[in-house]
This record gives structure tokens, sequence and C-alpha cells, in this order.
């Protein structure tokens, strides 16, 4: 039989334990908007029951129960949801990163808009077909320059804007390296004093809510998997690698690439490069390395950008050379090659009647003080005149037959009569046969006898490709050099320029050639020498845009630029697509995962009163103990007192 | 569904939600602002490209329309040249047919000859006619000088070459008459022909060649003058077509271009109007659903 003295200790179990109780319930109010808090909950356990022989009216053991105990305070947690939103937040932070960058080359791009690479390039085209039907116009070459120097700059611009992006990701995948070992060590801590707690009987619930936030953060920068031990403490791997063991960490480092001139995270423990699969860090890697990409390796925008720009200026170059400037005022014709493939530059070839020759060459890529000029004597040789070429009069000479000798400097490709040469050394001999309206060009090589020499006619004006693998000569007659004027070729200038050493990037270092800056009469216009109203050469620059090329896989200037547009908002609008169902998807788990860890306010105030009338009744209890034992102590026995 | 919905979650799902309604409603304004549907690639991959080539495609339009503006003025100014050189050898005919009579006493003869003189330096005028700095009738050569007198022979500068214009990618036209044709029956060099026929012929005294001979040049110099117009008659006819289409072109490329990036302003209103609806909602019931809670209710 159970005393009263039973019951009170069962009432005051029942008080202890309601406390404990609407205490859990003010943590969790208190806690309500704390970021990865878990509700907590102290389940009620009865406590274990006395036996008593005499309590059963059955012969046998009674059982009385002896109160409530709150068991361990547990957190509402389910890890599984953890695991689909870390997964969700990784994959969000990649498609993030890499929308992110794509919507700023987008801008930098600037399409579809009037100063977009389009529209300029556009610009440019027009001004050459104004020019085209104004060939002579001051106004109208100086309008060509001008918008072939803004299509410069704004492609300069564009691939400057686009590096500067991509350093940026790379100081943020630096940036997120530190952040990486920084929450590994506060991981580290954490786990520290989560086993500490654990290892006693108070779950250390606040700290592994506070890991799981620094998890969660952790996971949308990078991809990790995480494993748990027995007494609380996970274990973080970043791509295999262990980034936190329990207390200890291992930090990751970042280490400049020789290739690509950005960092590499490094596993820092083997030294080993890591290359996340997951999360923002590997969006700023993909984006950095292969959206933006680079020249050198032929990948990504930058890649397409600088095919784009170093094909522009080499056809335009390619075109513009063989194209005629207007003649300078006063001066006439001339009877020279006008044109050289491998050797530019500017030849001016002036001769004194008297049978002596003064010849001086400006190249296109030097200044007018590397000009070299010198005098020959009828039947002397030159060949220290210039590297690239060397004249040499004809033994005879009658301002007829001119003689011009191409020695080093000259790159030639291979193959036809030249089985493989670099620089080639060789003369040229041309006799032009005014009468005949032809000309007969013979080739001698320096190293050569008189029999390997070549000789090709053709007719005046003409131009000959066969005569020598690489060359093309262009001839024109109509003129000699007994005359005693000065005459100057301005063909073989380039356009543009910008391919300045061997490490040069085209789309960085695009300008219009430096001889548009003091004259305007070089930009090459014609299409024939000598005829300043023929404007089918600017008519031809100007088609470059449209017509195809092979080194674009045969398409067009702006079909190439088109397509690298069209690409480019594919790829921004999957990634910003992906990005947003990855939010929503993250939304409907944080939802469930709200409802079973988040805090009701309704929920906790209707506990707060199912707990405090709990309380009021326990104590309700007390007190009715209380007035039995007033009753037995103080009243009972005192009749008849 | 979640089985159990908390502050937080409420906060947020409405947090959420105008954070979505702002998106549309910028997304809205943007359009609405600009007056097009595509503002970045991204609007629509698909038709950025088509709107890019039918950009170019235009200006190459109105480009073209420019060249042929610029041809027709060129052309126009040429075909007055050519008119005047007509009247000059309409009446230059006239006074060779009265030269030719062998009426004329001394004095009379000298003043024919020296009108005669007089209309031949007006052709070499109009044969050295310029147009905004460039030569009309010296082919390719613009900047030179096309014809020089000299002893009553003319020498011509200029070349043979004809001044290309595009009317169309890959089409071009010739917008000029070049004084020469290197085979004699270029437009200037015949009537000048005939001009040094009749003053030699008067100068020699020589009368049957100024009834024959000198005719006879006239003759074929008003046809190859009378060609000429034809010839740029007929250019110009082709360049005024060539406008009209240019201008058709123009303008169906522009509605296509409008089809493809512009907004059509009703709908934009419409889903604004929507948009501005959601929004509205969204703030009405979320005021309504975070206020209430159980402690309103308690005592």
């Amino acid at each position: 039989m159970a005393g009263l003295l039973q019951g009170i200790s069962t009432a005051l179990s029942g008080i202890l334990s309601q406390q404990s109780s609407l205490q859990t319930v003010a943590h969790n109010v208190a806690n309500a908007n704390t970021e990865g808090f878990s509700r907590q909950t102290a389940p009620l356990k009865a406590t274990d029951p006395i036996n008593l022989p005499g309590l059963s009216a059955q012969p046998g053991r009674g059982v009385l129960g002896t109160g409530v105990r709150a068991a361990v305070v547990t957190r509402n947690r389910d890890s599984f949801l953890d695991l689909q939103f870390r997964e969700g937040s990784e994959q969000l932070g990649q498609f993030e990163a890499i929308r992110d960058t794509l919507r700023q080359v987008e801008a930098i791009f600037g399409e579809p808009s009037e100063s977009s690479i389009s529209s300029v390039a556009q610009n440019l085209f027009d001004a050459l077909q104004d020019l085209s039907g104004f060939p002579e116009d001051t106004s109208a070459r100086t309008a060509v320059i001008e918008s072939a120097r803004t299509f410069a700059f704004r492609i300069g611009r564009a691939y400057e804007g686009i590096t500067t992006i991509q350093s940026d990701l790379n100081n943020r995948v630096v940036a997120g390296v530190n952040e990486i070992n920084a929450t590994a060590t506060e991981l580290a801590t954490l786990n520290t004093q989560i086993a500490r707690g654990s290892a006693g009987d108070s779950p250390a619930n606040d700290l592994m809510d506070r890991r799981d936030v620094l998890l969660d953060d952790l996971s949308k920068l990078v991809g990790i998997k995480i494993t748990s031990h027995a007494n609380g403490e996970v274990d973080v791997r970043i791509e295999g690698m262990l980034i936190v063991a329990r207390d200890k960490t291992f930090s990751l480092t970042t280490a400049v690439n020789v290739t690509t001139g950005f960092d590499d995270i490094v596993y820092s423990p083997f030294s080993t490069v890591l290359s996340p699969s997951n999360g923002t860090l590997a969006g700023l890697i993909d984006a950095r390395d292969v959206k933006l990409g680079s020249v050198a390796a032929s990948t990504g925008i930058l890649s397409r950008l600088d095919t784009y720009t170093s094909n522009l200026i080499a056809e335009t170059n390619a075109l513009h050379r063989g194209q005629y400037g207007l003649e300078p005022s006063g001066a006439e014709n001339i009877t020279a090659i006008s044109s050289v493939l491998g050797s530019t530059g500017s030849y001016t070839i002036t001769s004194d009647g008297a049978g002596n020759l003064t010849a001086t060459f400006t190249p296109t890529s030097g200044s007018a003080s590397t000009a070299i000029t010198g005098t020959i004597t009828a039947g002397g040789t030159k060949n220290t005149l210039i590297p690239g070429v060397t004249l040499t009069a004809a033994a005879a000479f009658t301002g007829t037959t001119t003689t011009i000798t191409v020695a080093d400097g000259l790159v030639l490709s291979t193959g036809g009569d030249i089985a493989s040469a670099v620089d080639i050394s060789g003369s040229f001999s041309i006799v032009p046969d005014v009468g005949a309206g032809t000309v007969a060009i013979t080739f001698t090589p320096v190293g050569g006898s008189a029999s390997a020499a070549v000789t090709k006619t053709f007719t005046a004006g003409a131009a000959n490709a066969g005569l020598i693998t690489g060359l093309t000569l262009t001839f024109d007659v109509t003129a000699d050099l007994t005359d005693g004027g000065a005459d100057s070729i301005t063909t073989g200038n380039n356009f543009f320029q910008g391919i300045t050493a061997v490490t040069g990037i085209a789309a960085r270092d695009i300008d219009t050639h430096s001889s548009f800056l003091t004259s305007l009469t070089v930009l090459a216009a014609s299409s024939s020498y000598n005829e300043e109203g023929d404007g089918i050469g600017a008519l031809n620059l100007s088609n470059i845009g449209i017509d195809t090329f092979t080194a674009l896989g045969n398409t067009s200037f702006n079909e190439f630029h088109r397509a690298t547009v069209s690409s480019l908002g594919a790829d921004t609008r999957q990634n910003s697509t992906a990005a947003d169902n990855q939010e929503d998807l993250l939304g409907l788990i944080n939802a469930t995962r709200q409802s079973t860890s988040g805090v009701s306010l309704d929920e906790e105030t209707a506990d707060l009163l199912r707990f405090q009338i709990a309380f009021q009744g326990s104590a309700r209890v007390l007190t009715s103990i209380d007035e039995l034992l007033d009753l037995i102590v103080n009243r009972l026995g005192i009749i008849g007192r | 569904m979640a089985n159990k919905v908390t502050l937080q979650l409420l906060n947020a799902n409405f947090i959420n939600g105008l954070r979505r309604n702002s998106r549309t409603l910028s997304e809205l304004q943007k359009q609405l602002v600009s007056g097009r549907v595509v503002n970045t690639p991204e609007d629509d991959p698909n038709a950025i490209g088509t709107i890019l080539l039918i950009d170019s495609e235009i200006k190459r339009i109105e480009q073209h329309e420019r060249n042929t503006a610029l041809g027709r003025d060129f052309m126009n100014i040429s075909e007055a040249g050519l008119g005047q050189l007509t009247a000059d050898l309409q009446r230059a005919r006239e006074l060779t047919v009265r030269v030719a009579n062998g009426t004329l006493g001394t004095d009379d003869r000298l003043a024919v000859r020296e009108e005669l003189f007089q209309l031949f330096d007006d052709a070499i005028t109009v044969g050295n006619q310029q147009f905004a700095g460039r030569y009309l009738f010296s082919g390719t050569r613009t900047k030179v000088k096309p014809f020089a007198l000299n002893a009553l022979a003319v020498t011509y500068s200029g070349n043979t070459k004809s001044i290309l214009a595009e009317l169309d990618t890959g089409h071009t036209i010739a917008i000029n008459i070049a004084g020469d044709d290197g085979a004699g029956t270029g437009v200037f060099q015949t009537a000048f022909k005939a001009f040094k026929t009749v003053l030699d012929a008067i100068d020699g005294g020589n009368i049957s060649a100024i009834s024959s001979a000198a005719l006879t040049d006239f003759d074929s110099a008003l046809d190859a003058v009378g060609l000429s117009r034809t010839l740029l008659g007929a250019r110009a006819k082709r360049m005024l077509i060539n406008e009209d289409r240019l201008q058709q072109v123009s303008i169906s490329a522009k509605r296509f271009r409008s089809e493809l990036q512009d907004l059509d302003i009703a709908e934009g209103i419409t889903k604004l109007t929507t948009a501005e609806t959601t929004f509205r909602a969204a703030l009405a019931v979320g005021a309504r659903v975070l206020q209430p809670s159980l402690l309103d209710f308690l005592r």
C-alpha cells in the first residue's frame, strides 16, 4: 500500500517535469526567429513504477505509478531533408555563379543596341560603303578611319571587360578557399564541443544547429560529403578529400596555374589539385575557365572574340594591302612591285634620269625613322640597303628594266619550286615590254645558278601567284623610272594593327594602322592603281562582314558574331532557368524542413497552456495531499479531547 | 504538404512571392519602357540571331538607298552636261550647214568660225565639269582634269573605266560616262573630232570637207551623245526601280524585326495590370495571414 508521502513526490515530479517542459517552450519561443534553430522537445516519460504486493485485489503484486520525468531534450530534425537541401543548394550556387557571369558578358557585348559590337562593326562597313560611293572625299575617309577606331576600341574594351570579370572570378575562388578553411576550423571546434556535450547526458542541440547552419553555408559554396560518428562528431569531405575529421582540419590553398595564369585549388596535405564538381566554387571555376576561357587554349567567349578579331584583322589587311590609296599630289606612275606578300612597307623609288636609282623602303610596322635610303648606279648591286629588299640595277640600265632583290625577312610558304624556306633570298628581275604589254619576271635564287632561275611572262597590271609559292606580285607598267620624279607606292599597308608580339592577342591589341594617324590617302579604297574614282576597294572591304571565310568555318563575320551572341543568350537562359528551378525546389525542401524543425508560435502557445494547466494540476494534487496530511496529523484522533 | 506551418515559413513564402512578383513587374517595366520584348540575348536566344541579322540587313538596305541616291545625283549632273553638249552640237551643226553653202562672205565666215570655236570651248568645259570635286567624264581618274585643248586637238587624261555603285549586295551599276572609250566612239571624243574637222576645214578653206566630212562627224557625234543619254536614262530608270524595291524590302524587314523584337503595347499593359493585381493580392494576403496569432485570442 502506497503512503500519502509517496503522492507528494509523485506530484512534485509532475511540477518539476512541467516546469522543465515550460522551460523548453520558452527556449523555442525565444529562438523562433533564429536561423537554423530546430524546435526542441522534452518528451515526458512516466517514472519507473513501484511494485506493491498488497495493491492488487488479486493475489500477487500490484504496480503503482510514481510520477513523471522529462526525458532528454531532443531537437526535431530530419537529416534526410538536410541532405536534400544541401544537394540542392550546391547546384543553385553553381548555376547562379555561371548565370551572373554570363549576364555580365551579355552587358559587355551590349546586344541588341546602338553601341553593341555588331552595330559598331556595321557602322564601319557602312562608312566603307559611303567611301566606295565617293572614294576621293577626305571626309568619307575620315569617317571610315574614325569608325574603324571606334570598332577597334569597342573590341578592345570588350576583351578587357571580360578579362576583368575573369580576374574577379579568380579573386572569388581564392576568397572561397579561405572561407572553406575558416568554416572547417569552426566545424572542428564545434565537433569537439558537441562530443564533449554528448559524453555527458546533455545533448548539444544548439551546437548541432549551429554546425548545421555552417554545413548549409558550406554546401552552397562547394559540394560536400558528410559522415557522422556515434558521438555526434562529423567528418566533411570535398571531392573525397577530408577537410574536417572530428576535431582536426586539413586546409586548402591556392596555387597559380602556369598555363592559365589563374589559381587552382590545392589540397594541402597531398599538394594535389582539387576540382570541385558542385557548388558556387565549381560554378566560378567553370565560368572562369570554360565559359570565359582563354585565347591561348582556344576556349570560351574570349577565344570566340579573338577568332573573330584576328581573322577580321587578317582578312581586312590582306585585302587592303592589295588595294590602292590616293596618289599624293604631284607623284607619278611607277614601275615596281606593288605588293609583295609577307614583306609590307612603302617603297619610294626615285631615279635621276641618268640611270641612278634611289630607293627608300619604309616598313609597315616600323616608323619613318627606320626607313633606309640607298643609291645604286646602273650595274651596281645593293643588298645591304634594306634587310628585306635589295635593289640590283641591270648592267645596261635604260630605265625600262628594274631588278628587285628580296633577301632576308621574307617568310614564304613551302612547296612549288622551294622545298623548304623560311627566309628566302633571291632576285626578281622584272622586264616590262611596254610595246607588247607584257612583263617577264625572273627569279634567281641567291645560292642557285642562273639555270635555277624561273621566268614567267604575264600581262601588265595582272597579278601572278604561280611564279613562286607564297608570293603574289602585281605590276603596273604604265610609266617608267626615267622621268626623275619621286614615286611612291602606298599599297602594302595594313588596315588594322594589333598583333605586335608573339604573345599578342588580337582582341586586346587591335587598333587601326599607325599610318592613318598621319595620312588619309593611304587608305586603299581603289582596286586599281591610279584610279582615285574607283571605290571598289572600299566596297570589297565593306563586304568583309558578309563574305564567308573558311577560317570561320565557312561563315561570315556577321554570322560568326551572331552565333556567339545566340549561344551566349541560350547559355545564360539555361543557367538562369536552372537557377530559378533550383530556387523553387530549395523553397519546397525548406518548407518541409521548416514543418519539421520550425517553431510555430501558436503551437508553442498551445503547449504553454497545456504545461501550465498540468503544472496547476500537479500543484493542486500537492495541495490536496497536503490537506489530507493536515487532516490526519491535526484532526485525526482528537474526538473526546 | 507540410503538416505544420510556422510563422517563419509563412514569412518566407510571403517574401518569396513578393520577390517573384517584383521581378515580373520589373521585367514588364523594362519591356514597356524600351518598347521591346527582347532586351538582352537571354530574353530570347532563338530570336536574337535573327534580330541582329535583320538589323544589319536594314542598315545595308539604307546604305544601298544612299548609294542609289548618290549615283542618281551623279547621273543627273552627267545627263545635264550631255544635254548641254547636245545643244552645242546641234547649234554647231546648223552653223556647219550654213558654212557648207559656200555663200557666206569672209567676215560672216569668220563670225561663224568664232561661234563654232566658242561652242567647241563650251563642249570642253562641259567635258571638264565637276560634281563635288570629282570630274564627271574622266573615267575613274576623277581627280584629273580630263580634257585639254591643244591647237584644236583635245588630249584626254582620264581613263575608260566605269565608276561602280553598289545597288544591292553583289550588284553594281556604272554611274559615269567616260569621255573616251578607247575605241574612238566615246561621246566627247566624237564631238571634239567633229569640231576639229569643221574648224580645220574652215581654216583650210576646204568647203567640200565641211559639207561632207564635218556634217557626217556631227551626225555621228549627235548619235553618240544620244546613245549615251539613252544609256544614262535606262540606268537612271533601273536605279529608280531599285530605290522603290529597296524601300519595300526595307519596310518588310522592319516589320519583321518589329514582330520579333517589339512589344505589343496592349499585351504588355494587360500583363502589367495582371502582374500588379497579383502583387497587390500578395501584399493583402500577407498582411492578413501574418498578423493573427493565438496570443491575440488568449484572455
